[in-house]
């Protein structure tokens, strides 16, 4: 439950977190161990202090107290006034009468014997001390003295040293935890840059990013595996994209990558009135070689034919394989007519040209129609149909020639 | 001689018991005379342990020496089973002057006749602690004068009469003294 907690925390607050209670643990029994010692150690220094000043008075009275003097006995006790905390002090003569009797700010009530006289007897509270003395003159008991004695000189000390203690904790608390943090930054901040690189990579879907985190650590190596991860989903990427918009037999865009373009130079002709023009290619007697010859050598001449379109067409026209035996070309910023028509001429003359292909001399015509955007369609449907009409049109005339579409080509 | 002293013993610790459960130290003197004396005789012990004599090599005992009233000699009987200095006590009497050298404390108790003089000037040149009660010989020779003052005993010592002697009261005692 609690790991289930603490597993949900951030690394951030997670290494907070285990280096409070670290340092807590380092430093609590060090706090608790000192603060005892010096409880125990300053307790009994002044409890012996107040036994050393018990034993002094009971030996000046001693003599008072054989003699039965009580003003003696008195005076002897009244030194006790120098030890603050000392409050009250009797003197009781063997029998067990009061001889004198001392107490701080008038406090005069007598103390009781708490033992037997002759007994030497301790009574520690949370804050008096009682002490009995039996008192011997020469070996001679003559009485006891019994004082009493605040401890606050003991707390106000422990008190100080407590206070001494916390602030010595606090301060090594406080400089190993900034330590910490300070530290800590160095295993968040590559985390959070990797994070950043990856979430960039997520919203651009852009697998070229590569996260910039070059450090020698496990967050480095991490880092370096991501990055070779990206690297490999990119090339593989790549290929998707190869085989989605390329034909693989010509090397040529294919028909998905013909739909998309077409609606662009339809979008770009009429945003900016520039003509577009449009070739449909259907290969004559093409058929006949796949049949003949086999795919092989159908694959080859399509291969050829592409190579030999290519090589006829400006940097600017595109020229895609859309069906088994057809050809598109898009010819955009057409000012004169002529441009298309003399091109297809060219592509005629280039396609039905003989060429050798696996010791065959192999020999196909090309029929092709052209349409004009936006002369004849405001769309890329009507575009593509308008070309398609004209190629048909030029199929079924004459093979090898071309034909521009017309409106009453309209089947 | 044994059973008596022991008798004795009991007596003064009956009579210290029943001075004890009255109470007070207030009227002791004008009851009885004994434990005016077992009191007396209390004293005469302090002073020994208080006191200091020269060396006396061949002295095993403490003897503590009497002269006048008998009560006195009663009381002192009390202190036979205690010691001074490690030494027990030996109470003894003595009525001339010759026997005070073996003393090493005398007390002459309630008179002033010649010969209690001339023990106490005898004395006075032997390291013997002289005590008195009778106010004739308090300045006599005597370095301890016991008297009553109200209702308590109080003594007076002359300390350039011990050091004569050769005695040396410690300075508690001498504190304690009127």
């Amino acid at each position: 439950m609690a790991v289930g907690w603490f597993s949900d925390l951030k690394i951030q607050k997670k290494l907070v977190l285990i280096n409070i209670v670290t340092i807590l643990f380092a430093i609590m029994p060090v706090v608790v161990a000192m603060f005892s010692y010096e409880y125990f150690a300053v307790r009994q220094a002044v409890l012996q202090e107040f036994r050393v000043q018990a034993d002094i008075v009971s030996d000046n009275a001693a003599a008072a107290m054989a003699f039965n003097d009580a003003d003696t006995a008195y005076e002897a006790l009244s030194t006790l006034r120098a030890a603050s905390d000392m409050q009250r002090a009797t003197i009781f003569l063997p029998e067990g009468s009061v001889l004198a009797s001392y107490g701080r700010d008038n406090m005069a009530a007598n103390l009781l014997p708490f033992s037997a006289l002759e007994k030497r007897a301790e009574l520690l509270t949370w804050d008096r001390f009682q002490l009995q003395v039996p008192v011997f003159l020469k070996d001679n008991f003559v009485g006891a003295l019994v004082i009493e004695a605040h401890l606050s000189t003991f707390y106000q000390r422990i008190q100080w040293y407590a206070l001494a203690i916390v602030l010595a904790a606090a301060a090594s608390f406080s400089l190993s935890l900034w330590a910490a943090i300070v530290l800590k930054r160095s295993i968040t901040l590559p985390l959070e840059r990797l994070m950043a690189s990856v979430n960039q990579v997520t919203i651009k879907q852009d697998y070229s990013l590569r996260p910039d985190v070059n450090s020698r650590d496990e967050i480095g190596d991490l880092s370096r595996a991501f990055g070779n991860m990206m690297e490999n989903l990119q090339e593989r990427d790549d290929r998707l994209q190869d085989l989605a918009f390329y034909d693989e037999v010509t090397g040529l865009p294919n028909r998905n990558f013909f739909k998309e373009r077409i609606q662009q130079v339809v979008g770009s002709a009429l945003r900016y009135k520039r003509r577009s023009a449009l070739m449909f290619i259907d290969l004559d007697d093409f058929k006949q070689v796949n049949d003949s010859l086999g795919h092989h050598v159908g694959d080859d001449l399509l291969h050829v034919v592409g190579l030999r379109l290519r090589t006829l067409l400006r940097n600017s026209d595109l020229v895609f394989r859309i069906g088994g035996d057809e050809f598109a070309v898009i010819v955009e910023h057409v000012e004169d007519d002529h441009v298309p028509t003399m091109l297809a001429d060219k592509i005629i003359q280039a396609v039905s040209k003989p060429c050798q292909l696996r010791g065959q001399t192999v020999k196909v015509g090309a029929s092709i129609g052209i349409s004009f955007c936006p002369d004849h369609a405001r769309d890329s449907s009507g575009f593509l149909k308008a070309a398609d009409t004209a190629m048909y049109a030029a199929k079924s005339n004459v093979k090898n020639t071309y034909r521009v579409y017309s409106d009453n080509m309209e089947e | 001689m044994k059973t008596l002293a022991k008798l004795l013993q009991v007596l003064v610790t009956v009579a210290v018991s029943l001075v004890l459960c009255t109470g007070a130290s207030s009227d002791l003197w004008s009851r009885d005379a004994l434990p005016e004396y077992v009191i007396k005789a209390g004293y005469l012990y302090h002073f020994g342990q208080l006191t200091e004599w020269p060396q006396q090599t061949e002295a095993t005992e403490f003897t503590l020496c009497y002269y006048g009233s008998e009560l006195a000699g009663k009381a002192l009987a009390g202190l036979v089973h205690k010691k001074i200095n490690g030494q027990p006590i030996n109470v003894r009497y003595i009525d001339d002057a010759a026997s005070a050298k073996a003393c090493r404390m005398l007390f002459i108790a309630e008179t002033d006749d010649l010969r209690s003089k001339s023990i106490l000037r005898e004395s006075a040149r032997l390291p013997v602690l002289t005590v008195t009660d009778s106010p004739a010989l308090a300045d006599q020779g005597a370095v301890i004068f016991l008297r009553p003052e109200g209702q308590k005993l109080v003594f007076e010592i002359d300390n350039e009469l011990a050091k004569q002697a050769q005695l040396t009261i410690s300075s508690r005692l001498l504190r304690l003294g009127k």
